[in-house]
């Protein structure tokens, strides 16, 4: 929440920039236009008072501001009475426009381009001579007044260079800061595997054995009750004590640190097996059984655990249909991956719990351990896979299960 | 994990990209074309409206720049104006000696670049000091490097001269 608070003040900050460096950047150039009109309007009122002064116009040659590309006066047939460049006093200026129509009272300005390739600013005015009214064209350089245009340009590249690189460091801090959550995240979890498998250590000797006897000892019992209703009586202890045995069973698997025998085997034919393995159960509830598997999908794995994994998700699938349904298992591939599902039509899973599914020890089953599903994600991982369940109340449930492919697996498709 | 890399890298990537064509920006908006530093036409580029007559005394030797063309910087009552006078093929063919310190009259189109200098492209060059002249265009801009009818000698605009103040741009 937070970060994603910062994310958003970051953002709005970065387009209020960016907005300021558009806006500085437009401003730009009408300002360098002002400034170069008011160039202009200063020298020609400097060249209209040496003209008046003057009226042979010879002092104009020596007038050579820096800022000034050249300047001429025209008269109303388009020769040039003066000129910064003294060859094309008395010649044609060629301007087609000018013999059309004399510039009114309002000056003209405009950006050209001179032969040399220069870009300049133009000014033309009328000239009011004591003799006649003759035509000023001003063409001044932009060097000087462009800077304000540059500065802008530079200011916007920089502030946009800098917008950049503080998003990068930005990504690389937040990528950082996920990397080091997921690694504590992980640290905890390795943290209380660890502390389980002490539990699990301690729950094989103290309860393990005398629970055997226990359980030995009910079965005889049952078996040579001193009264009829005893029988009944054992068997319930009998029926506890595999419950119980069954969960330190799975707790000292899912504490156990020990990598498991990996070798290549079908995982399409594990997960034929597992089916037939709960056909009957399937039967019982009433649930249609179907299955899409790909001929050879070749994994590298531990083949009994994978077989745990999947029949625990079968259990679970079977399960949440107490009334029938339907339970597809498919297998198949994809990329470098081997891709197993188990999706069944019951009652789902409520979306708060769904975060939480995988945690050791929790359930939402009267009588489950809750170490089944964190069980399957462990093997999982052992087996650098992973494994995602996806529900909705009512509609029912799919677990996926992805394994890397054995090097040499091949796919032929098929179904059944 | 991987994936992340890949963007991560590719963000970095059109960042680093960003800030290059930033600072090419941020240079004045030099470099955008192929007419160099100055953004002027050496080559075949001059203007009758803005020629000018400069004196003053050779600051360097001549050196090769933009697109083959040779420079002499000159240090004029105005301050420094950088002469060019060509192709080097064709200067060389002039065998015009200059040397720092000589005394030099030149002719030509003035104009100023991007890059703030005032340039001046030479239609005739007066050694001064040694008493060598060479002319370098014709008295309308034909570059001598053209071709001997290029200018406007026969009407054409092969010199780029230009009459009535230039191109305009809107």
């Amino acid at each position: 929440m937070l970060r994603k608070a910062i994310i958003s003040a970051g953002l709005c900050l970065s387009l209020l920039l960016l907005w300021f460096a558009a806006y500085n950047y437009r401003q730009a150039g009408p300002i360098a236009e002002e400034n170069l009109r008011g160039l202009a309007l200063t020298l020609s009122a400097a060249i209209d008072r040496l003209a008046v002064h003057d009226p042979s116009l010879a002092d104009l040659a020596k007038f050579r501001p820096p800022d000034i590309a050249y300047f001429a006066m025209i008269d109303r047939h388009g020769i040039y009475r003066f000129h910064s460049n003294p060859d094309l006093i008395g010649t044609s200026s060629g301007d087609d426009d000018l013999k059309r129509g004399f510039p009114g009272a309002a000056p003209t300005e405009e950006r050209v381009t001179l032969g040399t390739g220069e870009r300049a600013f133009q000014f033309t005015t009328p000239l009011y001579l004591p003799s006649e009214t003759l035509v000023l064209r001003l063409t001044l350089h932009t060097y000087r007044a462009d800077s304000v245009i540059r500065r802008a340009r530079l200011n916007t590249a920089l502030l946009l260079g800098m917008l950049g690189v503080v998003w990068v460091l930005i990504a690389v801090l937040l990528r950082s800061a996920r990397r080091e959550e997921l690694m504590q995240r992980e640290m905890t979890r390795q943290e209380s595997l660890a502390r389980l498998g002490v539990m699990g250590a301690m729950l094989a000797h103290e309860i393990r054995n005398p629970l055997a006897g226990i359980k030995g000892f009910a079965q005889v019992i049952e078996k040579r009750p001193a009264e009829p209703r005893n029988s009944g009586f054992a068997q319930s202890i009998v029926a506890e004590a595999c419950r119980l045995e069954n969960l330190v069973t799975e707790l000292l698997c899912y504490a156990s640190s020990e990598p498991p025998a990996k070798d290549a085997f079908d995982l399409g034919e594990v997960t034929n097996h597992v089916a037939a393995m709960l056909s009957d159960e399937a039967l019982q509830l009433g649930v249609d059984v179907s299955i899409q598997a790909a001929q050879e999908v070749r994994v590298w794995g531990n083949r009994d655990r994978i077989e745990q994994v999947l029949l625990n998700l079968g259990k679970n699938a079977l399960q949440a249909m107490p009334e029938g349904g339907t339970l597809r298992w498919s297998v198949g591939s994809s990329g470098k991956s081997a891709v197993a599902s188990v999706e069944d039509s019951g009652a789902g899973i409520a979306g708060h719990d769904l975060p939480r599914v995988f945690e050791p020890f929790f359930t939402t089953k009267a009588r489950g351990t809750g170490l089944g599903l964190a069980l399957c994600r462990k093997i999982a991982e052992e087996h650098q896979g992973k494994i995602q369940l996806t529900s909705k109340p009512d509609e029912g449930t799919k677990v996926t299960l992805t394994l890397p492919l054995d090097r040499s697996g091949t796919v032929h498709g098929s179904g059944r | 994990m991987c994936k992340d890399r890949v963007i991560f890298f590719m963000l970095l990537t059109l960042c680093l990209n960003f800030l290059a064509a930033g600072s090419a920006c941020a240079g004045f908006g030099f470099g955008g074309d192929n007419l160099g530093k100055s953004g002027l036409d050496f080559s075949k580029g001059y203007d009758v409206n803005t020629v000018t007559t400069v004196s003053g005394s050779v600051l360097t030797s001549p050196r090769t720049e933009e697109n083959g063309n040779v420079f002499v910087d000159i240090k004029t009552g105005a301050g420094v104006v950088t002469l060019s006078v060509g192709k080097r093929s064709e200067w060389e063919r002039k065998e015009l000696q200059l040397r720092p310190n000589d005394q030099v009259s030149a002719k030509g189109s003035h104009a100023q670049g991007k890059d703030g200098k005032t340039y001046l492209m030479v239609q005739k060059l007066d050694n001064r000091s040694s008493g060598g002249q060479a002319v370098l265009r014709n008295e309308r801009g034909g570059p001598a490097w053209m071709g001997v009818n290029s200018g406007g000698m026969t009407g054409s605009p092969g010199g780029g001269m230009m009459r009535g103040g230039g191109r305009m741009m809107r």
